[in-house]
Parts: structure tokens; C-alpha cells; sequence
């Protein structure tokens, strides 16, 4: 570069020796953060297949229930002894909002409790990895109908005993579709936010072979526990309960003051996160 | 340099510069979109836009910091100067985006109101790891919408060049509050140690670089200037300084520019009016002082702005005495005519 | 730029060496282990010994079990990768013709892993046997495996 050379941003031209030089940076800047965007993308981990049926209503039929969380079983055909099989769909409501609200407004307009009833809701599914949710928002008319139920067949519950887990509290609508991702630290506030609005939270244990599992969470008395458990979500969390498994879904009656994170230097704690022997 | 601040002069080469900044942003998200959405499919939009905007407002922040201490240290970067609050804007729309959506898709249809959402939803304030990582990107984004509002020469004009100066230095608060916005947050989901060497790589380069260039002002500001007499000191020969050149020295607490224009020696104060560029690092073109950096003009004589332009810095005496400058680094009000010291005169 | 200013910015720099290091590192370590653990398991049916029939998809895998006399039955069903539709349920038909109605119900599958289903003896046997997925929400046909 000329010695000589001033530059002035208001001239029209840049002295040659400026222009020649800040074109070789523009184009090195250019070049790495252009490689930063195909690899700042390429670095993200997968996102999950859980669906959002956005915009498509449908309907469901089964028997509603409020316990263990408000529910509907789903009749899907006979076992070979001729009994009836049923999937249980736990409902939820618009934006960040559990179903009880809405459900509550329904039962309202219609003059009649809706517990045990067979009602057709017509709402948006929300579904991953074999577990599925319904959406039942106001906006969208969600009452079909609600008769009595043709029969009542009652649910199928083994006690699987006390278990200790270790895991991380989601809360389902959005980790079964709604947002990507829907758990870890980035999802932790709206995680919060579901479970302070009634959505029932969930909670989820995978091992190293790939395996998941979903339970529902009860406090010990079977009352929904959702803001003590503000401070454990979206993080590694280990807790006691009693497991009972009803129909399709386990339910985790959790014991008091028994959450635990198992967070902590990471270094340091290969010995506290363990595969934990659970007691049957 | 203006009088008013109605329109922004768009010469050829600021619409380079804001074409070369659309052009690189365009590229970026179209790249990151693009490379997301054929190899990770399952994304949603929402999260598309949240994490293309939010890495791309990063990258953008690292080259604003990296350009200042860059001039500092090599006066051929300046052309990424000149223009650079066109960069820091666009940096604080895309940060935006990224905030809105964000806020929008973890805070809203709750129920409380979503701004409250951001501090009240995780309160594990007392841990490092469970620590509400949303709450310092919002203040970082609340400092950058700051920023970019007061970024026109009105605000600088009207809050003076110190205050503004000060105010814009809360640019490094909000880099380090988005470090740990990124670290506490997104990192701890996605874990790969390449994007936490990422993060480290960028703020270790910013380092580096400001601290060298602090460095080599720190020489100008401590240079030793011993010889003294009748309240002038000694700064350097006639000949350490080129003709339309300057020497900067920094004498008591301000740094004083020493020009050569013409066979005569003025100085002046250092700092531009406009935004504290170092007039000494300019040169005289048209018979006016050029600040390098944006290119505002006083005269060598008087300190002034030529008409109808108004800034005015201080000028200072000087006398000449066996071909050596003596500087009286007591400041004439600004905008005082100064004769200057011819080398075959003592004195004015 | 004022003397002050420089200062400012010098001290502010060298805060930032000490404390963003500090920063990101003690961030990486802090973070949250995500460990495999244990899972629950309840009380899983034995799988039988011999492998009568065998069939797959890049999706599952599916094995007709049954002991040395061929007194009973099982199948076993591996999903190898995450379901994508809200149920799943495994109806066996001979034939090409489904009807919920009238195609024998096997069981209901969830999240990745191995699934064991009592099965009826069949005297037939299972060559040209289907086993057909379907979603019963959305009632429809999502895939087949052909022994």
C-alpha cells in the first residue's frame, strides 16, 4: 500500500491500496462465516419426528376421565380373550394451558359431567415415539358429543412397587410434537410454563440401549403435583415413587422431597449418575 | 460531518458496504436454512428462524468488536469503519428476531405476561447450571436496541460525543452477557465441545485484539516527554514530521495533534468531535485536518470546521526552537486562530 | 477517543480476559450430565427358544417364537425406530385383504424396543401371513410385513 493513501469513507473510491486490502478481508470474512453457517447447522443435533398435527382437526372418541390425569381411553378393539384394549390420549389445552379449564367450560355448556362419559372431541393430535396427546382448544368447537358410556370397563393396574428414577420432568405437549426441541436447558422455561398452566407433566428415562419411557406424575396422594415441580424441570433429575401401571400409561406417585438434581460438575460426576438398581 | 441530520449522504461506498452486509446475511440464512432443512428436516420453523437469526446476530457482533482494536492496530481496516454502525444495526434487528420469537415461542399463552415470563419462570438465580439463561439475552438485547436507537449522529450530537461514547461501551457488557446467554443455554442442550472451542475461539481473538491495541495506545499515552521550559515541553524534531502529516503526543491528560502543513507547525486537540477519532491519525486534505475516520475536517489554523459546518476542537501554541517543536499543551478555547511556528522563527 | 476513554476501555478488556474464560469454562463444566440410566422393566414375558418365522423392515422386526413341542406361541416385535404416527397396532390377516373388523388383533406397540405378544396356535402356519400396522386414530393401513 502507498504510503500516501488516506482514506475517506465519503470519497466515492477507496485509495487502491484500501480497496485492495478490505476486498481480501470482506472475502476471508465472507468465506469463514459462510463456512460457520454450514457448520454452526450441520452441528445441531437431530430433531425429534414428534408431530404437530397444526391446523387439522380430529376427531376422537373414548371415555373421558380425570384421573389420573384428564384423559380419554380409547377403545382400539379386543384382546384375544374378547376384552376391550384401550390407549389413553391425555388432553391438553390451547397455548401453554392444561385441559382442565377448557374442559370444565365444556362441562358447563353441556350440563353434565363429563368423568366416565363417552364423549367425541374433535381437537389436534399431538404424537411421538408411540405416545399421543389431543389438544382440545375452545376456538375450535372441540364438543362433538357426550353420551353415556356403552360400558365401563375398568383400567388394568400392576403395582410396580417403589422405583427410583433418574430422568428429566417435560411437560408433554410440547416434547410430543409441539416444539423442537422440547427439553434441555433452551426448553426450560416454556417447560415451566406448561406445567404452571395444568399441563401434566411428564417424566422421561431412556438408557443406553435407546430405550424410552414416559411416566405420568402424581404426588403421593394421587393429586396432581405440577408447582412443586418448578425448580426440577428440563434437567436431570432423580426421584422415589411408587409405579403403578394403569392400561398403557405408568404412573409415578411421587414421594415427597424425594427430587433430586443429579447435576454438578461434570468432571466430577460420573459416580452420582449411575444406572440405579430399582427395587420391585 | 453535517449541520443537520435530515438524510445520510449514500455515497458509493457505504452502498457498497450496507450491499456487501445484505448480501453476506441473505447468503448466511439461506445457507443455514438450507443446510438444517436437508440434513435435520424435523425442524420447525419457529426454531429455524430462532437459532438462523441468533448465530448469524453472533457472528455479526464478533466483527463489529474485532474492527475498532483492527484500526487501532492497521489503519488499512478503516474501511470497515467507516460504515460500521449500519453492521452493529443490523446485528441488533437479527438479535431481535431471534429475542421476538423466542419470547413469543417459550413465554407467550401462558399464564403470566410473557416479559415477566423471562425472569420469573426459572428462578434457580443461585446456580451456575440451572441459570435462567434467557435473562441475561434479554438485557443483552435491551443494551443492543440501545444502542442501535441512539445510533444516529442526532443522539451523538445531543448526548455529546463522551456520553455517547460511554453509552455505546455497554456493547461489551451485552457481548459478555450473550457468551453466557450462549453458554448457559444452547450449549448445555447441544453439548458438542467444537461449538463451546466456537465460542471460546471468539471471545479469546476479541481479547486479544483489544488488549494489543490498548497496548500500543498505552505507549502514546506513557511516551516520555522530560524537557521543559516556560510551561512548553519538547516533542520531537521538525523533521519526525511529514508535510500534510501529524505526530500525536500525549501531554499531561490529553493527547495533542501536531500538524505540518505548508512549512508551518499547528497543533490541535486529538479528538474528533463527531466520535473521538484520532485527528493526528489523519492527514491534511484540501488544507483542512481529515479525521480518519469518518472523514470530519477542521482547519490546521484555528481548529474549525470549514463554513457552514460548526465543530470546533482546541488548538494550542507552538514554537520552533533550533529545529525542535515545543508544545504548550495549555488549550486555547476551541476554535482560537493560531498562527502556527515556521522552523526559521522563534515563536509565532 | 479521551485518555479516560482508553483507560475505560484497557480496564474493561482486561476484566473480560479474566472473567469470560472463567465464564465459558465453568459453564462447560456445570453442565448437566445426561447420563443413560436404568429403565423401568416390568415383569416381561421369557421369550421362547425357537424361532419359527422371521420378517422385517428397515423400520421393525418381526419373529414368530415357539418352544420344542410347539405348545405356545409368541411374536416378537422389535421397533427399530421411533414411531411417526399417533398409534400402532399389529393386526394379523392371511391374505391381501384388511378389515380391522374381521383381521385378528396382536397388540398395541409404543416407543423403540421389543414387544412379546401371546399368539393362538395357527395350524396353517405362517408362511404368506401378513402383519399389518395400523393407525387406528387416523384410521389407516401405515405399513406390512409379509412372512
Amino acid at each position: 500500500m502507498d504510503n500516501k493513501e488516506f482514506y475517506i469513507g465519503w470519497q466515492s473510491q477507496a485509495p487502491a491500496g484500501f480497496a485492495r486490502h478490505t476486498r481480501k478481508v470482506i472475502f476471508l470474512l465472507a468465506i469463514i462465516g459462510l463456512a460457520m453457517a454450514i457448520t454452526l447447522a450441520l452441528l445441531q443435533k437431530k430433531f425429534s419426528t414428534g408431530t404437530f398435527e397444526y391446523g387439522q382437526l380430529t376427531e376422537v372418541k373414548g371415555i373421558y376421565q380425570a384421573f389420573p390425569v384428564p384423559s380419554l381411553r380409547v377403545m382400539y378393539g379386543k384382546d384375544a380373550m374378547g376384552n376391550a384394549v384401550y390407549m389413553t390420549l391425555p388432553l391438553v389445552g390451547y397455548g401453554k394451558a392444561g385441559a382442565s379449564g377448557v374442559i370444565r367450560e365444556l362441562e358447563m355448556d353441556n350440563g353434565v359431567s363429563f368423568d366416565h362419559k363417552q364423549v367425541v372431541f374433535k381437537g389436534t393430535l399431538i404424537y411421538h415415539d408411540g405416545k399421543a396427546l389431543l389438544q382440545i382448544d375452545r376456538h375450535d368447537h372441540p364438543m362433538v358429543s357426550v353420551t353415556e358410556a356403552a360400558e365401563e370397563v375398568p383400567a388394568v393396574q400392576i403395582d410396580l412397587g417403589e422405583v427410583q428414577l433418574t430422568g428429566e420432568i417435560l411437560d408433554p405437549k410440547c416434547y410430543f410434537g409441539v416444539m423442537k426441541p422440547g427439553l434441555g436447558k433452551p426448553h426450560r422455561d416454556c417447560a415451566i410454563r406448561c406445567i404452571e398452566g395444568g399441563i401434566s407433566p411428564v417424566f422421561y428415562v431412556y438408557n443406553e440401549k435407546g430405550e424410552h419411557q414416559y411416566f405420568l406424575m402424581l404426588d403421593e396422594k394421587g393429586r396432581p403435583m405440577n408447582s412443586e415441580l418448578k425448580n426440577y424441570v428440563a434437567e436431570p433429575v432423580s426421584l422415589s415413587a411408587r409405579a403403578v401401571q394403569i392400561n398403557d400409561w405408568t404412573i409415578l406417585y411421587v414421594k415427597s422431597g424425594s427430587i433430586r438434581r443429579t447435576g454438578g460438575i461434570s468432571i466430577f460426576k460420573s459416580d452420582i449418575i449411575s444406572c440405579r438398581p430399582y427395587h420391585n | 460531518m453535517s449541520v443537520s441530520y435530515s438524510a445520510v449522504g449514500w455515497n458509493r461506498q457505504k452502498k457498497l458496504y450496507d450491499g456487501i452486509i445484505a448480501a453476506f446475511c441473505i447468503t448466511y440464512l439461506i445457507l443455514f436454512a438450507g443446510f438444517t432443512w436437508i440434513f435435520n428436516a424435523q425442524v420447525t420453523f419457529e426454531t429455524l428462524i430462532i437459532r438462523s437469526a441468533s448465530t448469524l446476530a453472533v457472528i455479526l457482533l464478533h466483527i463489529i468488536l474485532a474492527i475498532g482494536p483492527l484500526c487501532r492496530l492497521q489503519s488499512k481496516f478503516l474501511p470497515l469503519l467507516y460504515n460500521r454502525r449500519h453492521l452493529g444495526v443490523t446485528m441488533f434487528f437479527l438479535a431481535a428476531i431471534h429475542g421476538v420469537f423466542s419470547i413469543l415461542q417459550f413465554h407467550a399463552l401462558g399464564n403470566i405476561h410473557p416479559l415477566l415470563s423471562v425472569f420469573v419462570s426459572n428462578t434457580n438465580y443461585d446456580s451456575l447450571a440451572a441459570f435462567p439463561f434467557q435473562a441475561p439475552g434479554f438485557i443483552a438485547l435491551i443494551i443492543l436496541m440501545i444502542m442501535a436507537v441512539t445510533s444516529h449522529d442526532f443522539w451523538l450530537h445531543n448526548l455529546s460525543p463522551r456520553l455517547w461514547k460511554t453509552l455505546h461501551m455497554f456493547v461489551y457488557m451485552a457481548y459478555a452477557l450473550v457468551v453466557m446467554h450462549v453458554m448457559l443455554g444452547v450449549i448445555q442442550y447441544e453439548q458438542n465441545p467444537l461449538l463451546v472451542i466456537l465460542v471460546f475461539t471468539g471471545s479469546i481473538s476479541l481479547i486479544v485484539l483489544h488488549l494489543l491495541a490498548a497496548q500500543k495506545e498505552r505507549k502514546t499515552d506513557e511516551a516520555k516527554l522530560t524537557a521543559k521550559q516556560d510551561g512548553f515541553v519538547m516533542v520531537c524534531k521538525i523533521t519526525d514530521i511529514e508535510n500534510t502529516r501529524a505526530k500525536i503526543f500525549c501531554v499531561e491528560k490529553e493527547r495533542i495533534a501536531v500538524y505540518r502543513h505548508e512549512d508551518r507547525i499547528y497543533a490541535i486537540h486529538n479528538v474528533c468531535k463527531h466520535q473521538g477519532g484520532p485527528l493526528g491519525e489523519g492527514r491534511i486534505l484540501d488544507g483542512c485536518i481529515t479525521c480518519p475516520w469518518h472523514g470530519y475536517q477542521y482547519l490546521p489554523h484555528n481548529g474549525q470546521s470549514p463554513p457552514p459546518f460548526k465543530e470546533k476542537v482546541s488548538t494550542y501554541a507552538i514554537k520552533i526552537i533550533h529545529e525542535e517543536i515545543w508544545l504548550n499543551p495549555q488549550p486555547f478555547p476551541e476554535g482560537t486562530t493560531q498562527t502556527g511556528a515556521k522552523s526559521d522563527n522563534y515563536g509565532q | 477517543m479521551t485518555k479516560n476513554l482508553r483507560i475505560r476501555h484497557r480496564q474493561i478488556w482486561a476484566l473480560m480476559a479474566l472473567l469470560l474464560p472463567i465464564g465459558i469454562l465453568s459453564a462447560w463444566l456445570v453442565i448437566p450430565n445426561h447420563e443413560p440410566v436404568k429403565i423401568l422393566k416390568p415383569r416381561e414375558q421369557v421369550l421362547l427358544p425357537v424361532i419359527a418365522y422371521t420378517a422385517g423392515t428397515e423400520h421393525f422386526q418381526a419373529r414368530v417364537r415357539t418352544n420344542t413341542d410347539r405348545s405356545a406361541w409368541q411374536l416378537e416385535w422389535i421397533n427399530k425406530t421411533i414411531l411417526t404416527t399417533p398409534s400402532a397396532v399389529i393386526y394379523k390377516i392371511k391374505g391381501e385383504t384388511f378389515a380391522p373388523e374381521s383381521a385378528e388383533l396382536i397388540g398395541r406397540i409404543e416407543t423403540q424396543g421389543r414387544y412379546i405378544f401371546s399368539l393362538q396356535p395357527d395350524s396353517t402356519g405362517w408362511v404368506g401371513t401378513r402383519l399389518i400396522l395400523y393407525d387406528f386414530i387416523h384410521a389407516q393401513r401405515t405399513d406390512s410385513i409379509k412372512f
